[in-house]
């Protein structure tokens, strides 16, 4: 796979009024297309900065972020972001205008127009693979924690960016509902061509889903390992593999 | 909610029943606290002689007219202030200065530039309702989750986009409960402005009724008149925010 997504030398820091915090410091990184990748460290690291540079919400102070060789300036369609708060919803709004809302903004952004009827099915459709097609008519406060993501997990997919980028959108929910929904975004990923930056603290989830990690410290943010995942999916957490990965990690961070 | 209704009714009966042994009882003259018999038929003459229907329907058209312009301006200086923080400066130093001034402080003065009739009752109108109003959106405007300014950039919303479909409907809680202050501050200012403004062809409002009636002794019409004006504040406050905010931000589980 050629490299897709680049990160180059990205530094970023903080002014407090005491000091100065450097949050992320020479970030070099490649990230392939329609790779599933998860950036893993403990709170702290620079992790959700790092995936707010790439999103195009706040700025380096040096160091450039390219796609396809290009730079990117600002966030954009191409990148959309799924949070892990539960306001990302919009609480005025049914969960099937929620994802029409992305079906709209796409269109368009593609300059694309579509028929009330096509923005209904196509939100249909994406509320369908996040199986929430029957709570559509439902308002967000009238949903559990993880179906409000599953929700907001249809949006996102309903903006048709090339890539997701996900700050710990599984961080809020209990475990039982976090083990369905990693199951759930690994089956969408396989399914959909879309290319994954996944924000983690939990080691478990990172070997559950995706195919690189990357790992991080924190006090300065830095890279200090980059891992391949080969394990085959659907990936079993009780296997051996699973658990030696697992211990690996825990012993580099 | 419904024994709030009960409760209002059963003292509201109490209340009238003390009130109408007093007049009875003769401890003071007729004229000066009339019974209660007296203030139902003034109350039913005006309302059957069409003269208290027509007070009423022009003290509601002015204060629909005045909470409209008022509306339409807050929201035009609030979104305004959002986006510029040089107008935010300018808006928020005009509201500091006009919140605190009370309305009839400036009769005098608008009497002098604009004379007495509508458009004198329209203006205190106006700055009663316009301060509030405007305090309370920018508060709402600014106290959105920081979330939805990154879900507009990210899904690359324009200002107007961003504005119907995120900024007001997330601070429509706000937007409401600052109308129910500028409701009840236009009510009061309006009756106020009623009385010292006067009339231009009989009609007045509930406020230069209630005056009216003081000039001929006419104590059953003065209470008939204040009965109606707090049977009309209850009705608004009671039922048309409360359906509102039953369709809107309870609805949405934005207001519990």
């Amino acid at each position: 796979m050629r490299s897709y997504l680049e990160l180059k030398n990205v530094n970023k820091s903080f002014e407090t009024e005491k000091e100065k915090k450097i949050a992320l410091k020479d970030i070099n990184l490649e990230i392939k297309e329609n790779e599933f990748l998860t950036i893993l460290g403990p709170s702290g690291c620079g992790k959700s900065t790092l995936l707010k540079i790439i999103a195009g919400f706040s700025k380096t102070d040096r160091g450039q972020l390219l796609k396809k060789g290009e730079e990117l300036a600002g966030a954009g369609l191409d990148r959309i972001m799924l949070f892990q708060d539960f306001e990302q919803l919009f609480s005025w709004q049914k969960v099937i205008d929620n994802v029409e809302f992305a079906v709209k903004a796409a269109a368009k952004n593609k300059n694309k127009s579509l028929s009330p009827a096509q923005i209904k099915e196509k939100a249909h459709k994406y509320l369908t693979e996040v199986k929430l097609a029957e709570y559509q008519n439902y308002y967000p406060h009238q949903l559990s924690g993880g179906m409000k993501q599953r929700a907001a997990l249809a949006r996102t997919l309903a903006a048709e960016a090339e890539i997701m980028l996900m700050d710990e959108p599984f961080g809020s929910v209990d475990s039982q509902t976090r083990q369905e929904l990693q199951q759930l975004l690994v089956q969408l990923w396989q399914e959909e061509e879309r290319t994954i930056i996944f924000v983690t603290h939990d080691i478990r989830e990172a070997v559950f889903l995706s195919q690189r990690i990357v790992l991080m410290k924190n006090e300065p943010g830095e890279v200090i390992n980059i891992i391949e995942n080969k394990l085959p999916y659907p990936r079993i957490r009780s296997s051996r593999d699973f658990n030696q990965l697992f211990e690996k990690l825990q012993s580099q961070l | 909610m419904k024994s709030k209704y009960k409760q209002r009714f059963f003292w509201g009966m109490i209340l009238s029943l003390i009130w109408q042994l007093t007049a009875v009882s003769g401890i003071f003259s007729e004229m000066i606290f009339p019974g209660l018999d007296q203030i139902l038929i003034a109350l039913f003459e005006s309302l059957k002689d069409g003269t208290l229907i027509k007070q009423i329907g022009f003290s509601l058209s002015v204060i629909a007219q005045g909470l409209f312009l008022a509306t339409i301006t807050a929201l035009i200086l609030s979104l305004t202030a959002y986006f510029s923080s040089y107008a935010a400066g300018l808006i928020d130093t005009l509201t500091a200065l006009a919140h605190p001034l009370p309305g009839i402080a400036l009769m005098p003065l608008i009497l002098i530039w604009f004379g007495s009739g509508k458009t004198a009752i329209l203006i205190v109108i106006i700055h009663s309702v316009l301060w509030p109003l405007v305090l309370n959106l920018s508060t709402g405007f600014n106290s959105i989750p920081d979330i939805y300014t990154l879900i507009a950039k990210n899904y690359r919303l324009n200002k107007l986009e961003f504005m119907y479909k995120i900024l007001i409907p997330a601070s429509l809680p706000y937007f409401i409960s600052g109308l129910k202050i500028a409701w009840a501050r236009s009510w009061r200012a309006l009756i106020s402005a009623e009385m010292l403004f006067g009339a231009i062809n009989s009609l007045g409002g509930l406020g230069w009724y209630i005056f009216q009636k003081r000039v001929f002794f006419d104590l059953p019409g003065v209470f008939a008149g204040i009965i109606v004006i707090i049977l009309i504040g209850i009705a608004v406050e009671d039922f048309i925010f409360e359906k509102l905010e039953a369709k809107t931000v309870k609805k949405w589980g934005m207001l519990k």
